[in-house]
Protein backbone atom coordinates (compact mmCIF):
# COMPACT_ATOMS: atom_id res chain seq x y z
CA UNK A 1 0.00 0.00 0.00
CA UNK A 2 0.94 3.56 -0.84
CA UNK A 3 1.46 5.48 2.47
CA UNK A 4 1.25 9.83 1.04
CA UNK A 5 -2.81 10.73 0.51
CA UNK A 6 -4.17 12.22 -1.94
CA UNK A 7 -7.38 14.15 -2.49
CA UNK A 8 -8.41 11.43 -4.86
CA UNK A 9 -8.40 9.47 -1.71
CA UNK A 10 -10.65 11.00 0.43
CA UNK A 11 -13.35 11.89 -2.41
CA UNK A 12 -13.37 7.95 -2.84
CA UNK A 13 -14.26 7.84 0.90
CA UNK A 14 -17.02 10.72 0.30
CA UNK A 15 -18.15 9.03 -2.22
CA UNK A 16 -18.38 5.40 -1.16
CA UNK A 17 -19.32 6.95 2.32
CA UNK A 18 -22.92 8.38 0.76
CA UNK A 19 -23.46 5.74 -1.48
CA UNK A 20 -23.09 3.23 1.59
CA UNK A 21 -24.99 5.28 4.21
CA UNK A 22 -27.98 6.55 1.91
CA UNK A 23 -28.03 1.92 1.59
CA UNK A 24 -28.12 1.79 5.15
CA UNK A 25 -30.60 4.13 6.24
CA UNK A 26 -33.06 3.05 3.67
CA UNK A 27 -32.71 -0.39 5.25
CA UNK A 28 -32.79 0.90 8.43
CA UNK A 29 -36.01 2.37 8.12
CA UNK A 30 -37.16 -1.03 7.85
CA UNK A 31 -37.26 -1.30 11.79
CA UNK A 32 -40.16 1.16 11.98
CA UNK A 33 -41.87 -1.85 11.34
CA UNK A 34 -41.52 -4.26 14.50
CA UNK A 35 -41.41 -7.76 12.57
CA UNK A 36 -38.54 -6.90 10.80
CA UNK A 37 -36.74 -5.70 14.13
CA UNK A 38 -35.43 -9.27 14.33
CA UNK A 39 -33.94 -9.70 11.00
CA UNK A 40 -32.51 -5.59 10.57
CA UNK A 41 -28.81 -6.78 10.73
CA UNK A 42 -29.28 -9.59 7.98
CA UNK A 43 -30.95 -6.58 5.62
CA UNK A 44 -28.52 -3.51 6.51
CA UNK A 45 -25.81 -6.61 5.73
CA UNK A 46 -27.02 -7.40 2.45
CA UNK A 47 -28.13 -4.38 1.03
CA UNK A 48 -25.24 -2.48 2.18
CA UNK A 49 -22.62 -4.94 0.31
CA UNK A 50 -22.68 -3.93 -2.95
CA UNK A 51 -21.07 -0.39 -2.43
CA UNK A 52 -19.00 -1.23 0.30
CA UNK A 53 -17.57 -4.49 -1.63
CA UNK A 54 -16.39 -1.55 -4.84
CA UNK A 55 -15.23 0.98 -2.18
CA UNK A 56 -12.29 -2.22 -0.98
CA UNK A 57 -11.10 -2.27 -4.49
CA UNK A 58 -10.55 1.67 -3.94
CA UNK A 59 -8.88 1.00 -0.98
CA UNK A 60 -5.22 1.92 -1.63
CA UNK A 61 -4.03 3.80 2.09
CA UNK A 62 -4.42 2.45 5.33
CA UNK A 63 -6.93 4.48 7.42
CA UNK A 64 -9.65 5.03 4.44
CA UNK A 65 -12.08 2.57 6.29
CA UNK A 66 -11.31 4.05 9.57
CA UNK A 67 -12.53 7.49 8.01
CA UNK A 68 -15.47 5.87 6.60
CA UNK A 69 -16.20 4.28 10.19
CA UNK A 70 -15.89 7.76 11.42
CA UNK A 71 -17.51 9.78 9.00
CA UNK A 72 -20.60 7.09 9.02
CA UNK A 73 -20.57 7.17 13.27
CA UNK A 74 -20.66 11.01 13.34
CA UNK A 75 -24.09 10.89 10.78
CA UNK A 76 -25.49 8.15 12.97
CA UNK A 77 -24.92 10.59 15.79
CA UNK A 78 -26.29 13.40 14.13
CA UNK A 79 -29.49 11.74 13.53
CA UNK A 80 -30.10 11.02 17.15
CA UNK A 81 -28.80 7.42 17.73
CA UNK A 82 -26.31 8.58 20.50
CA UNK A 83 -22.76 7.44 20.84
CA UNK A 84 -22.22 3.86 21.20
CA UNK A 85 -23.12 3.20 16.91
CA UNK A 86 -19.89 5.66 16.84
CA UNK A 87 -17.83 3.68 18.65
CA UNK A 88 -18.67 0.63 18.00
CA UNK A 89 -18.29 1.77 14.13
CA UNK A 90 -14.28 2.83 14.76
CA UNK A 91 -13.70 -0.45 16.93
CA UNK A 92 -15.37 -2.54 13.64
CA UNK A 93 -13.33 -0.29 11.24
CA UNK A 94 -10.26 -0.65 13.03
CA UNK A 95 -10.53 -4.50 13.08
CA UNK A 96 -11.53 -4.32 9.41
CA UNK A 97 -8.28 -2.28 8.69
CA UNK A 98 -6.21 -4.81 10.55
CA UNK A 99 -8.13 -7.60 8.23
CA UNK A 100 -7.40 -5.75 5.36
CA UNK A 101 -3.84 -5.09 6.05
CA UNK A 102 -2.83 -8.58 6.94
CA UNK A 103 -4.48 -9.48 3.31
CA UNK A 104 -2.17 -7.15 1.71
CA UNK A 105 -5.04 -4.80 0.40
CA UNK A 106 -5.89 -7.39 -2.36
CA UNK A 107 -9.11 -7.43 -3.91
CA UNK A 108 -9.59 -11.17 -3.84
CA UNK A 109 -13.00 -13.06 -2.73
CA UNK A 110 -11.59 -13.15 1.31
CA UNK A 111 -11.98 -9.33 1.07
CA UNK A 112 -15.55 -10.77 2.20
CA UNK A 113 -14.26 -11.13 5.70
CA UNK A 114 -13.21 -7.27 5.65
CA UNK A 115 -16.60 -6.39 4.77
CA UNK A 116 -18.22 -8.83 7.81
CA UNK A 117 -16.19 -7.33 10.28
CA UNK A 118 -17.22 -3.83 9.61
CA UNK A 119 -21.01 -4.62 9.89
CA UNK A 120 -20.11 -5.11 13.43
CA UNK A 121 -20.95 -1.67 13.85
CA UNK A 122 -24.47 -2.01 13.37
CA UNK A 123 -24.76 -3.58 16.54
CA UNK A 124 -24.11 -0.38 18.27
CA UNK A 125 -27.78 0.80 16.91
CA UNK A 126 -29.02 -1.78 19.48
CA UNK A 127 -26.55 -2.49 21.92
CA UNK A 128 -27.92 0.24 24.63
CA UNK A 129 -31.20 -2.28 24.98
CA UNK A 130 -28.42 -4.29 26.79
CA UNK A 131 -26.00 -1.93 27.78
CA UNK A 132 -28.27 0.42 29.93
CA UNK A 133 -30.33 -0.43 32.98
CA UNK A 134 -33.95 -2.40 30.84
CA UNK A 135 -36.30 -0.60 32.51
CA UNK A 136 -35.47 2.55 32.60
CA UNK A 137 -34.46 2.49 28.94
CA UNK A 138 -37.68 0.75 27.82
CA UNK A 139 -39.31 3.34 29.74
CA UNK A 140 -37.86 5.86 27.72
CA UNK A 141 -39.16 3.99 24.72
CA UNK A 142 -42.34 3.56 26.17
CA UNK A 143 -42.36 7.21 26.37
CA UNK A 144 -41.10 7.65 23.00
CA UNK A 145 -43.49 5.15 20.62
CA UNK A 146 -46.38 3.71 23.53
CA UNK A 147 -46.47 0.58 24.79
CA UNK A 148 -48.07 -2.08 22.34
CA UNK A 149 -45.64 -0.85 20.02
CA UNK A 150 -42.65 -0.95 22.49
CA UNK A 151 -43.96 -4.73 23.34
CA UNK A 152 -44.08 -5.52 19.99
CA UNK A 153 -40.68 -4.90 19.49
CA UNK A 154 -38.76 -6.06 22.16
CA UNK A 155 -40.80 -9.24 22.13
CA UNK A 156 -38.73 -9.75 18.90
CA UNK A 157 -35.69 -7.91 19.56
CA UNK A 158 -35.35 -10.31 23.10
CA UNK A 159 -36.30 -13.17 20.86
CA UNK A 160 -33.14 -13.67 19.40
CA UNK A 161 -31.05 -11.54 22.02
CA UNK A 162 -27.71 -10.02 21.90
CA UNK A 163 -25.48 -12.83 20.62
CA UNK A 164 -28.47 -13.70 18.11
CA UNK A 165 -27.90 -10.10 16.60
CA UNK A 166 -24.55 -10.26 16.54
CA UNK A 167 -24.85 -13.50 14.84
CA UNK A 168 -27.32 -12.41 12.06
CA UNK A 169 -25.10 -9.03 11.87
CA UNK A 170 -22.22 -11.65 10.67
CA UNK A 171 -24.61 -13.41 8.45
CA UNK A 172 -25.86 -10.58 6.86
CA UNK A 173 -22.26 -9.16 6.27
CA UNK A 174 -21.45 -12.51 4.79
CA UNK A 175 -24.17 -12.34 2.19
CA UNK A 176 -24.18 -9.11 1.57
CA UNK A 177 -20.10 -9.51 0.98
CA UNK A 178 -20.56 -12.48 -1.13
CA UNK A 179 -22.94 -10.30 -3.43
CA UNK A 180 -21.02 -7.14 -3.31
CA UNK A 181 -18.26 -10.09 -4.57
CA UNK A 182 -20.50 -11.02 -7.36
CA UNK A 183 -21.44 -7.85 -8.50
CA UNK A 184 -18.04 -6.36 -8.52
CA UNK A 185 -17.01 -9.60 -10.68
CA UNK A 186 -19.78 -9.03 -13.10
CA UNK A 187 -19.97 -5.19 -13.55
CA UNK A 188 -17.43 -3.20 -11.46
CA UNK A 189 -14.29 -5.00 -12.14
CA UNK A 190 -13.15 -2.41 -15.00
CA UNK A 191 -14.06 0.63 -13.05
CA UNK A 192 -12.61 -1.18 -9.98
CA UNK A 193 -8.86 -1.64 -11.73
CA UNK A 194 -8.98 2.15 -13.68
CA UNK A 195 -9.18 3.15 -9.67
CA UNK B 1 -9.21 42.77 -6.58
CA UNK B 2 -10.21 40.13 -4.71
CA UNK B 3 -13.59 40.65 -3.45
CA UNK B 4 -14.90 38.69 -0.40
CA UNK B 5 -18.25 36.10 -0.95
CA UNK B 6 -21.12 37.27 0.11
CA UNK B 7 -21.72 35.85 3.81
CA UNK B 8 -25.01 33.68 4.30
CA UNK B 9 -27.55 34.68 6.77
CA UNK B 10 -25.94 31.27 9.00
CA UNK B 11 -22.70 30.11 9.38
CA UNK B 12 -22.08 26.42 8.00
CA UNK B 13 -20.92 25.38 11.85
CA UNK B 14 -24.50 27.12 13.11
CA UNK B 15 -26.79 25.37 10.03
CA UNK B 16 -25.03 21.90 11.09
CA UNK B 17 -25.53 22.33 14.73
CA UNK B 18 -28.89 23.37 14.56
CA UNK B 19 -30.05 20.41 12.39
CA UNK B 20 -27.99 18.10 15.25
CA UNK B 21 -30.26 19.64 17.70
CA UNK B 22 -33.39 19.22 15.75
CA UNK B 23 -32.71 15.87 14.50
CA UNK B 24 -31.63 14.84 17.97
CA UNK B 25 -33.74 15.80 20.32
CA UNK B 26 -36.73 14.83 18.22
CA UNK B 27 -35.66 11.37 18.01
CA UNK B 28 -35.99 11.74 21.97
CA UNK B 29 -39.28 13.12 22.09
CA UNK B 30 -42.04 11.17 23.89
CA UNK B 31 -46.13 10.97 23.38
CA UNK B 32 -46.92 12.66 26.45
CA UNK B 33 -48.76 16.29 26.54
CA UNK B 34 -45.52 17.93 26.95
CA UNK B 35 -43.60 15.64 24.07
CA UNK B 36 -46.30 16.54 21.90
CA UNK B 37 -46.00 20.23 22.37
CA UNK B 38 -41.76 19.51 22.31
CA UNK B 39 -42.00 18.45 18.88
CA UNK B 40 -44.51 21.17 18.08
CA UNK B 41 -41.85 23.17 18.54
CA UNK B 42 -39.33 21.89 17.00
CA UNK B 43 -40.80 20.79 14.11
CA UNK B 44 -41.90 24.71 13.87
CA UNK B 45 -38.00 25.38 13.19
CA UNK B 46 -37.69 23.62 9.85
CA UNK B 47 -41.16 25.36 9.10
CA UNK B 48 -39.86 28.69 9.68
CA UNK B 49 -36.40 27.84 7.80
CA UNK B 50 -38.61 27.04 4.30
CA UNK B 51 -40.77 30.10 4.75
CA UNK B 52 -38.24 32.33 5.41
CA UNK B 53 -36.39 30.76 2.03
CA UNK B 54 -39.52 31.46 0.37
CA UNK B 55 -40.52 27.83 0.29
CA UNK B 56 -44.05 28.79 1.50
CA UNK B 57 -45.92 25.96 -0.52
CA UNK B 58 -43.16 22.94 1.04
CA UNK B 59 -43.71 24.92 4.38
CA UNK B 60 -47.87 24.60 4.43
CA UNK B 61 -47.26 20.98 3.10
CA UNK B 62 -44.79 19.86 5.89
CA UNK B 63 -47.16 21.57 8.34
CA UNK B 64 -50.38 20.31 7.06
CA UNK B 65 -48.27 16.95 7.93
CA UNK B 66 -46.83 17.28 10.81
CA UNK B 67 -50.39 18.70 12.22
CA UNK B 68 -52.35 15.52 11.30
CA UNK B 69 -49.14 13.24 12.48
CA UNK B 70 -49.65 14.90 15.86
CA UNK B 71 -53.23 15.20 15.83
CA UNK B 72 -53.62 11.45 15.44
CA UNK B 73 -50.88 10.38 17.64
CA UNK B 74 -52.58 12.30 20.31
CA UNK B 75 -56.19 11.95 20.26
CA UNK B 76 -56.31 8.76 18.19
CA UNK B 77 -53.27 6.40 19.24
CA UNK B 78 -54.72 6.14 22.76
CA UNK B 79 -57.65 4.63 22.14
CA UNK B 80 -56.02 2.03 19.66
CA UNK B 81 -55.14 -1.36 20.30
CA UNK B 82 -53.43 -4.25 18.00
CA UNK B 83 -52.21 -3.89 14.75
CA UNK B 84 -52.97 -0.32 14.32
CA UNK B 85 -51.80 0.92 17.15
CA UNK B 86 -48.42 -0.70 15.96
CA UNK B 87 -49.02 0.54 12.55
CA UNK B 88 -50.19 4.28 13.94
CA UNK B 89 -46.84 4.33 16.14
CA UNK B 90 -44.53 3.20 13.05
CA UNK B 91 -45.85 6.11 10.68
CA UNK B 92 -45.79 8.85 13.50
CA UNK B 93 -42.03 7.83 14.14
CA UNK B 94 -41.32 7.77 10.38
CA UNK B 95 -42.99 11.21 10.00
CA UNK B 96 -42.25 12.98 13.00
CA UNK B 97 -39.46 11.38 14.14
CA UNK B 98 -37.39 10.50 11.18
CA UNK B 99 -38.42 13.01 8.58
CA UNK B 100 -38.52 16.07 9.60
CA UNK B 101 -34.86 16.24 10.30
CA UNK B 102 -33.68 14.56 7.27
CA UNK B 103 -35.85 16.84 5.26
CA UNK B 104 -34.73 19.84 7.35
CA UNK B 105 -30.61 18.89 7.62
CA UNK B 106 -31.16 18.76 3.52
CA UNK B 107 -32.72 21.51 2.83
CA UNK B 108 -29.70 23.26 4.87
CA UNK B 109 -27.04 21.42 4.00
CA UNK B 110 -27.98 22.17 0.19
CA UNK B 111 -27.79 25.89 1.31
CA UNK B 112 -23.97 25.40 2.50
CA UNK B 113 -21.47 26.86 0.02
CA UNK B 114 -18.52 23.97 0.31
CA UNK B 115 -16.06 27.09 0.64
CA UNK B 116 -17.62 28.18 3.62
CA UNK B 117 -17.61 24.82 5.12
CA UNK B 118 -14.25 24.17 4.53
CA UNK B 119 -13.14 27.52 5.78
CA UNK B 120 -14.89 27.34 8.84
CA UNK B 121 -14.09 24.05 10.18
CA UNK B 122 -10.54 24.66 8.90
CA UNK B 123 -10.80 27.47 11.70
CA UNK B 124 -11.51 25.17 13.74
CA UNK B 125 -8.01 23.09 13.12
CA UNK B 126 -9.39 19.89 12.01
CA UNK B 127 -7.22 17.69 9.90
CA UNK B 128 -7.54 18.79 6.28
CA UNK B 129 -8.31 14.67 5.36
CA UNK B 130 -11.34 15.10 7.74
CA UNK B 131 -12.22 18.76 6.05
CA UNK B 132 -12.29 17.29 2.61
CA UNK B 133 -14.07 14.28 3.04
CA UNK B 134 -16.62 15.98 5.34
CA UNK B 135 -17.43 18.39 3.14
CA UNK B 136 -17.70 16.45 0.14
CA UNK B 137 -19.55 13.90 1.91
CA UNK B 138 -22.16 17.11 2.12
CA UNK B 139 -21.95 18.12 -1.79
CA UNK B 140 -22.52 14.13 -2.79
CA UNK B 141 -25.78 13.93 -0.56
CA UNK B 142 -27.55 15.64 -3.26
CA UNK B 143 -25.74 14.16 -5.96
CA UNK B 144 -26.49 10.79 -5.23
CA UNK B 145 -30.31 12.17 -4.52
CA UNK B 146 -30.48 12.97 -8.29
CA UNK B 147 -28.70 10.56 -9.64
CA UNK B 148 -31.26 7.76 -7.79
CA UNK B 149 -34.02 9.45 -8.77
CA UNK B 150 -33.14 8.79 -12.51
CA UNK B 151 -31.83 5.57 -12.24
CA UNK B 152 -35.28 5.01 -10.29
CA UNK B 153 -36.76 6.44 -13.39
CA UNK B 154 -35.17 4.30 -15.66
CA UNK B 155 -35.82 0.88 -13.52
CA UNK B 156 -39.71 1.58 -13.63
CA UNK B 157 -39.32 2.14 -17.54
CA UNK B 158 -38.08 -1.97 -17.47
CA UNK B 159 -41.24 -2.45 -15.75
CA UNK B 160 -40.19 -3.14 -12.22
CA UNK B 161 -43.05 -1.97 -10.05
CA UNK B 162 -42.58 -1.79 -6.46
CA UNK B 163 -44.36 -5.11 -5.98
CA UNK B 164 -41.79 -6.54 -8.79
CA UNK B 165 -39.06 -5.19 -6.23
CA UNK B 166 -40.83 -6.75 -3.21
CA UNK B 167 -40.65 -9.79 -4.80
CA UNK B 168 -37.08 -9.82 -5.99
CA UNK B 169 -35.05 -7.83 -3.93
CA UNK B 170 -31.73 -9.16 -4.75
CA UNK B 171 -32.40 -8.63 -8.59
CA UNK B 172 -33.58 -5.05 -7.84
CA UNK B 173 -31.01 -3.91 -5.61
CA UNK B 174 -28.11 -5.12 -8.27
CA UNK B 175 -30.67 -2.80 -11.34
CA UNK B 176 -30.37 0.54 -8.96
CA UNK B 177 -26.60 -0.04 -7.58
CA UNK B 178 -24.63 -0.80 -10.97
CA UNK B 179 -26.05 1.83 -12.86
CA UNK B 180 -26.05 4.86 -9.66
CA UNK B 181 -22.28 3.48 -8.70
CA UNK B 182 -21.27 3.96 -12.33
CA UNK B 183 -22.79 7.20 -12.64
CA UNK B 184 -21.52 8.32 -9.12
CA UNK B 185 -18.11 7.66 -9.04
CA UNK B 186 -17.69 9.18 -12.81
CA UNK B 187 -19.61 12.62 -11.22
CA UNK B 188 -16.85 11.74 -8.82
CA UNK B 189 -13.91 11.95 -11.38
CA UNK B 190 -15.40 15.26 -12.92
CA UNK B 191 -15.14 16.85 -9.35
CA UNK B 192 -11.73 14.96 -8.78
CA UNK B 193 -10.80 16.88 -11.83
CA UNK B 194 -12.34 20.40 -10.69
CA UNK B 195 -10.94 19.98 -7.09
CA UNK B 196 -7.77 19.08 -8.17
CA UNK B 197 -7.94 22.27 -11.24
CA UNK B 198 -8.62 24.72 -8.21
CA UNK B 199 -5.61 23.69 -6.32
CA UNK B 200 -7.14 21.92 -3.46
CA UNK B 201 -3.87 19.23 -3.47
CA UNK B 202 -1.64 21.81 -3.01
CA UNK B 203 0.71 21.62 0.10
CA UNK B 204 0.54 24.86 2.65
CA UNK B 205 -1.90 27.09 4.19
CA UNK B 206 -4.52 28.23 1.71
CA UNK B 207 -6.81 31.14 1.69
CA UNK B 208 -10.25 31.47 1.18
CA UNK B 209 -12.49 34.80 0.10
CA UNK B 210 -15.09 33.00 2.54
CA UNK B 211 -14.10 34.74 5.79
CA UNK B 212 -16.43 32.15 8.64
CA UNK B 213 -17.19 34.52 11.63
CA UNK B 214 -20.26 33.47 14.23
CA UNK B 215 -22.21 36.64 13.67
CA UNK B 216 -25.28 37.50 16.80
CA UNK B 217 -27.89 35.20 14.83
CA UNK B 218 -25.62 32.44 15.28
CA UNK B 219 -25.12 33.38 18.80
CA UNK B 220 -28.33 33.37 19.67
CA UNK B 221 -29.46 30.16 17.49
CA UNK B 222 -25.95 28.29 19.28
CA UNK B 223 -27.66 29.52 22.74
CA UNK B 224 -30.73 28.02 21.78
CA UNK B 225 -29.50 24.02 20.49
CA UNK B 226 -26.88 24.69 23.97
CA UNK B 227 -30.08 25.05 25.89
CA UNK B 228 -32.44 22.51 24.00
CA UNK B 229 -29.57 19.92 24.68
CA UNK B 230 -29.34 20.99 28.00
CA UNK B 231 -32.67 20.80 28.99
CA UNK B 232 -33.12 17.18 27.20
CA UNK B 233 -30.15 16.08 29.42
CA UNK B 234 -32.03 17.78 33.16
CA UNK B 235 -35.20 15.83 32.22
CA UNK B 236 -33.51 12.48 32.20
Amino acid sequence: MKKSYELKDFLNVALFVVLYYAAFFAAMCAGYIPVLMTVLPLITGIVCGIPFMLFLTKVKKPGMILLMGLICGLLSLTMGSGIWPLITAVAASLLAELILWALHGTATIHTIWVYVVFTLWDIGFGLRLYLASFDSYRERLVEQHGETYVSEMLSHVSGIGFWGGVVLTLVGGLLGGLLGYVVFKKHFQKIGKKA
Amino acid sequence: MIQKSKPGFLDPRTKILLVVTVSGLLVQCGLSAAGLIEHGVLLCIPLFFYAAAGRYRKALCHGCLYAVCLGLLAFLLPKLSGGAAIFLSSMGALFLKLMPGIVFGFFLICTIEASDLIAALDRMHFPKGFIWTVSMVLRFFPTVKEELSATWDGVRLRGHTIGYCLLHPVSSLVDVFVPLIVSVVNIGDELLVATLTKGFDVRGKRTSISVPKLKGQDMVLIALCCAGWGIQILMK
